[in-house]
């Protein structure tokens, strides 16, 4: 049987171990466009921050890829695949035949799309390479602005503030994580960053990124009478001067890797000095390559329970996949990394022969900042929040439709606030449709973090001592479901 | 192979497990050396109580290890050669997306700012020192069948007994 594995990352490496743990004798092949072995996206904030080393992004050691015994090829960027003959298309123009296929080429982060958005110094953050670049920049005291307020932004941002630089994030929202947060426990963490040192301007867009004054600033200084005594001095004729020197300036600048970034200019007007920007404004699916072979794909390509697409033998998994989300109840992009190992297994499991069903996506995420704890999962802002008064805010982005029918239960939101005795906060919110748990946020104490997502996961009604429990936030993991 | 198996009737909440914990994930290895460590030693147990029941609640090493495909270092990680969900401190950043999905909440954080759990006393062989602490036999290192034959034998016995009492 052959196997090809289309990506190594989360996705692609769970997988190839799933079939490697079915089928010992099986042939897989996994093509990639990185060029590193499997290393974690997520991790690369955490090299920028310097706390981890290079070594640290690789998820698996030298050994334990060895002993998987698989055919990874490196640098192999994919550029079709054909259904009826059942093989791959590269850019190098082979045709790789598969019996059973993967596609787990995950996303790609959205470029900037203004005017200086391709200069020198502008970057996203999303592989090993971005991460290097950026790193090779940093320097304390440097200035950086980060444009978006999400998940990579933020983090980028932390790391940065962590490596002394000064860092403003521009978020056009009224609030930070805004997928993740509802707005007041946003507010938490924006206050504890800003407290941190980080700038952040909401309700604002970036008009332009201006290149550096260099050339100006050189170039005056050398058509100004001083600039011009200095030339007589150093016995410059005419022709060295004035249009030549613009030339010969441009010609050194562009030998010294280009033109440098100097400033962030906002829709108000306000300019940002910076030495480096990061864009984080999200992911979408790499699912170009497959456009024209006959892949259903709406964002990304759509996937049934057992992680099969449309075409034969052909599936996907990750961040590239629509799989079923438990909680919107249809097919829907989650790309986050829990769900892209936990497809990657069930697909890898599926195309070895297995018949498991994925139970499900659901939106998640962890992050820490400066010891301050976030942890949310399912939906944080219900669809009409009756209850509370942050989600009328009209500047709260829109709620995701979810599935209501008049005779569904309403939505209940259930908030404890509290501080702990150094005055750091201490808040949950529990998000309720009738006696099921469908979302929650923790900032600060956040180990009953887990339990919480098993109750949303386990999708049944909980009786009324368990829900009083829950929303009391006691410590206690002894919670009977029968209670 | 062995499992650390739970007789929630016989917990009486005494922590003897929790104090036992500490001390085997010391670096001194004795109670009197754990409290003087600069560092001090933290449990991976926790007795759990509503009121009635008790229960010692540790790391029940899951099946479906929801812990490992969470974790974005690679450092939860199934150990090959005991089959154990293991973290690998090397690898840990402290992201804590393991305590987001641990559905038992028995991931705690440890003066390096990295996952803890219970590793079933790694550094003891494999002898868990909260079974041998525990002065009820409420916690249990033993093959499921055995613990398993156990349990049938005192169902026995209580039918016996309600039968005598009938």
């Amino acid at each position: 049987m052959k196997y090809i594995v289309v990506g190594n990352s989360a996705a692609g490496l769970f997988a190839a171990e799933a079939i490697r743990e079915q089928d010992s004798g099986a042939e897989i092949t996994v093509l990639t466009a990185d060029s590193y072995p499997s290393y974690s996206r997520c991790l690369t904030t955490y090299y920028l921050a310097g706390d981890i080393p290079e070594e640290g992004l690789f998820l698996r050691s030298a050994e334990t890829l060895e002993a998987l015994h698989l055919n990874i090829r490196y640098g192999c960027t994919v550029t079709g695949l054909d259904p009826t003959e059942r093989v791959i298309l590269t850019a190098a123009g082979e045709r790789v035949p598969y019996d059973k296929c993967l596609i787990a080429t995950g996303a790609s982060a959205v470029p900037l799309d203004v005017p200086g958005s391709t200069l020198p110094g502008v970057f996203t953050l999303r592989n090993l390479e971005d991460a290097q670049r950026i790193k090779a920049r940093l320097a304390p005291g440097r200035r950086a602005v980060i444009i978006g307020g999400g998940l990579v932004s933020l983090k980028s941002a932390y790391a940065l503030l962590k490596q002394g630089l000064k860092v403003s994030l521009i978020v056009s929202s009224g609030q930070i994580l805004s997928q993740m947060l509802n707005e007041e426990a946003a507010k938490l963490i924006q206050e504890h960053l800003e407290r941190h040192g980080l700038e952040i301007v909401l309700h604002q867009d970036v008009a332009e990124i201006q290149e550096s004054g260099f050339r100006n600033e050189s170039l005056r200084w050398r058509l100004s009478p001083f600039g011009q005594t200095q030339d007589k001095f150093f016995g410059r004729t005419e022709q060295e001067s004035g249009e030549k020197i613009w030339e010969n300036l441009i010609a050194e600048n562009e030998i010294k890797g280009g033109s440098r970034i100097e400033a962030v200019r906002l829709r108000n007007g306000k300019l940002l000095p910076a030495d480096l920007v990061i864009v984080g404004k999200g992911v979408r699916p790499n699912i170009q390559p497959f456009l024209d072979s006959g892949l259903a794909t709406r964002q990304g390509i759509l996937v049934n329970e057992r992680l099969e697409t449309n075409l034969p033998d052909v599936y996907a998994a990750g961040d590239v996949a629509e799989a079923w989300d438990r909680l919107h109840q249809t097919q829907r992009l989650n790309p986050i990394w829990p769900n892209a190992t936990m497809q990657g297994r069930i697909a890898g499991a599926n195309m070895a022969g297995l018949h498991l069903t994925y139970p499900g996506a659901m939106g998640m995420n962890s992050v820490d900042f400066f010891g301050l704890r976030t942890i949310s999962a399912g939906i944080v802002r219900p669809p009409k929040s009756p209850v509370s008064e942050n989600d009328l805010n009209p500047s709260s982005p829109a709620s995701p439709i979810l599935p209501t029918s008049p005779t569904s239960p309403a939505w209940r939101v259930e908030e404890l606030r509290l501080r702990d005795a150094w005055g750091r906060p201490n808040y949950q919110r529990l998000v309720w449709q009738g006696e099921l748990l469908k979302g929650f946020v923790l900032v600060g104490n956040t180990e009953r973090a887990g339990i919480l997502t098993a109750f949303i996961q386990y999708g049944r009604a909980l009786s009324e001592p368990v829900r009083q429990t829950l929303g009391s936030g006691k410590r206690s993991r002894a919670i009977s479901l029968k209670a | 192979m062995k499992q650390l198996l739970v007789r929630s009737e016989n917990c009486v909440g005494c922590k003897s497990c929790e104090v036992a914990c500490a001390v085997a994930h010391s670096q001194s290895k004795t109670l009197f050396g754990a409290v003087l460590e600069a560092q001090s030693p933290r449990k991976r147990v926790f007795v759990e109580t509503d009121g009635t029941v008790n229960f010692p609640l540790q790391c029940r090493q899951c099946s479906d290890m929801p812990c490992v495909h969470a974790c974005m270092a690679g450092a939860m990680h199934r150990e090959p050669a005991t089959g154990l969900v293991q973290v690998n401190a090397e690898k840990c950043v402290g992201c804590w997306m393991c305590v987001m999905v641990c559905p038992f909440g028995a991931i705690g954080e440890s003066p390096a700012h990295q996952a803890l759990k219970c590793d079933r006393c790694r550094e003891l062989d494999y002898n868990p020192a909260c079974v041998a602490a525990c002065p009820t036999k409420a916690l249990q290192w033993v093959e499921v069948d055995r613990f398993a034959a156990a349990g049938r034998r005192s169902w026995v016995e209580q039918v016996k007994e309600g039968n005598s009492h009938a």
